[in-house]
């Protein structure tokens, strides 16, 4: 068994999941993972599985086939190996952001990210342009290295926020949980 | 994965709602300080609060900076000072609150309590030491509070200490008469006063707690006048115990954020976690304020009829919320309604709706009691210890905390402005009615006994 990355994207419509799904049963693969979104119109989905050798080729073949007249792309490839357990212990935290919708706001904030170390596992942006308080809002939940500067992280989004006109918060992931979840 | 609305709301809470840590209180035992000599004595007493609290106010920042909610005072509560500070006349006990007050300014806390005394049932000379020493030690300090607790549900009310402290409270009075008699302020007389309380001027450390403990208050009256607004919004005809729903589960949320900060607050620090003590604790600023929530449930203000049956309503919800928030709960959790220190209720006050009698028979469901209440300056002694004299007939009778934080703000009268500033804030001095017609009742002094458990109605 060979462990691959199936990602299909393309226009939103009822059944995606399930002829993608169908074609890896009929090739005997095991689905081990799956995230899948949708934004505005566009569905977006990334599986991880495990799959027989020996059919890699044709299951490409039939993915394609089964996929392309619908008009959604595929792309299928060898999954990487997955971090070791306990490595760097890292400190979790959240950054948000609100404020226009300006060009660049996403590049600069995730440069500062990049500077300060930061792995971002979760981004949403989230436009509430529509609303009574129009408003662009990006939450990064982000893994920064344990031994980070909490204070130089703060300075660094300051300055960059201020230029974009955005608000900003930085916060240990930890109060969201506890505040919300039991 | 964190959801948009668990984030969003959270922030909100902090950014537009007012959520804050209100404090962390570090709780000092200074039993084993005690001595014969007063300048050792002073120097035990500095050398471990210096020690123990260095950190205290770094960390706080700290995890503040790290959660994204501040902690907006730092304080500390020690061992009650006439029982440590027993052998020690009332002089001393004066340069002893001089003591704390620099080991306070030393570690830059805000607020440093337990210069007080328990004398439910009697007064040893200490206590009559610490007493006599309350006036001149709270003029001369800046950040000491002091309280005397004069009545317990199992001892009765000690008449004697409560004809003393309408005299104690006239003198600080007196003595800070250019602030309109703010070391009053600082000075709380209560009924069943928990051993644990972080929040002033009540916090001291009881003789059951640890040797150092972190108690932490939290406070979010903001919190819940908007989650009631939301609901409201969405379905203005919400009946009374939808909204009790919504301020439970508010509590639960607000009790959690100071639990986990007090937690790691105490655990950098490598000292015993205690307790969060959740109360709605007002500050002078809009959108911070415990009689918004009247309105919002639909008073006209906090002090016309309903608002009693609000009170419990509230009391009971945060209690229940919190409880589930957290296995540590104690403290004084519930409701306060601080006059000076609420813009809405100092406002409910001035316009006539909130009266001295009626804010009484609040405290009989609330967490507090008459709780920063100025007063006409020319209100006999004897007056303000039958005022204290009800309020801790409630508490003794109903088996709970209660208080009084009264200020007869020197050369004042009814309707004038009394200003104390910062979180004590300022308000209307409310109308005494029959001043002068208690005298008879107060200088019997005795004790009046504690009541029957078992036929309670």
């Amino acid at each position: 068994m060979k462990k691959i990355v199936v990602s299909v994207l393309g226009q939103d419509r009822p059944g995606i999941v399930a002829t993608v799904s169908n074609i890896l049963y009929a090739h005997g693969c095991n689905i081990e993972d799956i995230s899948q979104t949708i934004l505005q119109a566009e569905f977006a989905a990334i599986l991880l599985v495990d799959c027989p050798s020996s059919c890699l080729d044709n299951l490409k073949a039939d993915l394609k086939q089964a996929l392309e007249p619908l008009e959604l792309s595929v792309i299928v490839r060898t999954a990487a190996s997955p971090p070791k357990r306990g490595a760097q212990p890292t400190k979790p935290l959240v950054v948000t952001t609100s404020g226009p919708d300006c060009q660049g706001q996403v590049a600069r904030v995730s440069e500062v990210i990049k500077r300060a170390g930061g792995n971002i596992s979760e981004l949403k942006a989230v436009s509430h342009m529509e609303t009574d308080d129009p408003r662009f809002i990006m939450i990064f939940e982000i893994d920064f290295p344990a031994s980070l500067d909490h204070a130089m992280l703060r300075r660094d989004l300051e300055a960059t926020c201020r230029e974009l006109g955005l608000d900003y918060s930085v916060q240990h992931r930890e109060i969201f949980e506890c505040i919300n979840r039991i | 994965m964190l959801t948009e609305r668990e984030v969003l709301s959270t922030i909100e809470m902090v950014k537009n709602e007012h959520l804050d840590v209100r404090t962390v209180t570090l709780g000092i035992n200074l039993f084993d300080c005690a001595s014969d000599d007063v300048h050792r004595f002073q120097d035990a007493i500095y050398e471990r609060i210096t020690g123990l609290a260095a950190d205290l106010v770094k960390v706080c920042d700290e995890f503040g900076d790290i959660y994204g909610i501040p902690i907006v005072n730092k304080r500390i509560a020690i061992s009650p000072i006439g029982v440590v500070g027993a052998p020690f006349a009332a002089p001393q006990m004066v340069s002893i609150a001089r003591t704390l007050d620099q080991a306070a300014k030393e570690v830059n806390i805000d607020f440093i309590g337990g210069f007080g005394c328990l004398v439910q049932k009697g007064m040893a000379s200490g206590d009559m030491a610490l007493i006599e020493s309350i006036p001149e030690a709270l003029t001369v300090t800046e950040r000491i509070c002091a309280s005397v607790n004069v009545a317990t549900t199992r001892a009765g009310i000690n008449m004697d200490a409560v004809a003393k402290m309408g005299h104690i409270i006239k003198r600080a009075a007196d003595m800070t008469a250019d602030r309109d008699g703010l070391a009053c302020a600082k000075l709380c007389v209560f009924a069943n006063i928990p051993e644990d309380v972080p929040f002033m001027a009540g916090a001291y450390l009881g003789v059951g707690e640890p040797s150092s403990v972190i108690n932490v208050g939290v406070s979010g009256p903001g919190v819940v006048k908007k989650a009631i607004d939301r609901v409201l919004a969405s379905n203005p005809d919400a009946s009374l115990g939808e909204i009790s729903e919504v301020i439970k589960q508010t509590a639960y949320k607000v009790t959690r954020a100071g639990q986990l900060i007090g937690k790691n607050v105490a655990d950098r620090l490598g000292v015993q976690f205690g307790i969060v003590d959740l109360s709605l604790a007002p500050t002078p600023n809009v959108g911070d304020s415990v009689g918004e929530i009247f309105q919002a449930i639909g008073l006209r203000n906090i002090g016309v009829p309903g608002s009693t049956a609000i009170l419990a309503m509230l009391n009971d919800a945060v209690k229940k919320g919190g409880a589930f928030a957290s296995s540590r709960v104690g403290g004084l959790s519930g409701a306060f309604i601080p006059v000076t220190e609420d813009l809405n209720i100092a406002g409910a006050a001035s316009c006539g709706d909130l009266c001295l009698e009626k804010l009484e028979a609040m405290t009989a469901v609330c967490s507090v009691g008459l709780d920063m209440v100025a007063l006409p300056g020319d209100t006999p002694a004897e007056t303000l210890s039958a005022i204290i004299a009800d309020e801790m007939a409630i508490g003794m009778i109903n088996k709970k905390t209660t208080a009084t934080r009264i200020i007869p703000v020197p050369g004042k009268k009814a309707g004038e402005m009394a200003r104390f500033g910062g979180l004590l804030g300022e308000a209307e001095i409310m109308p005494v009615r029959s001043p002068g017609a208690s005298k008879v009742f107060v200088r019997r002094g005795g004790l009046i006994p504690a009541p029957l458990q078992s036929m309670i109605n």
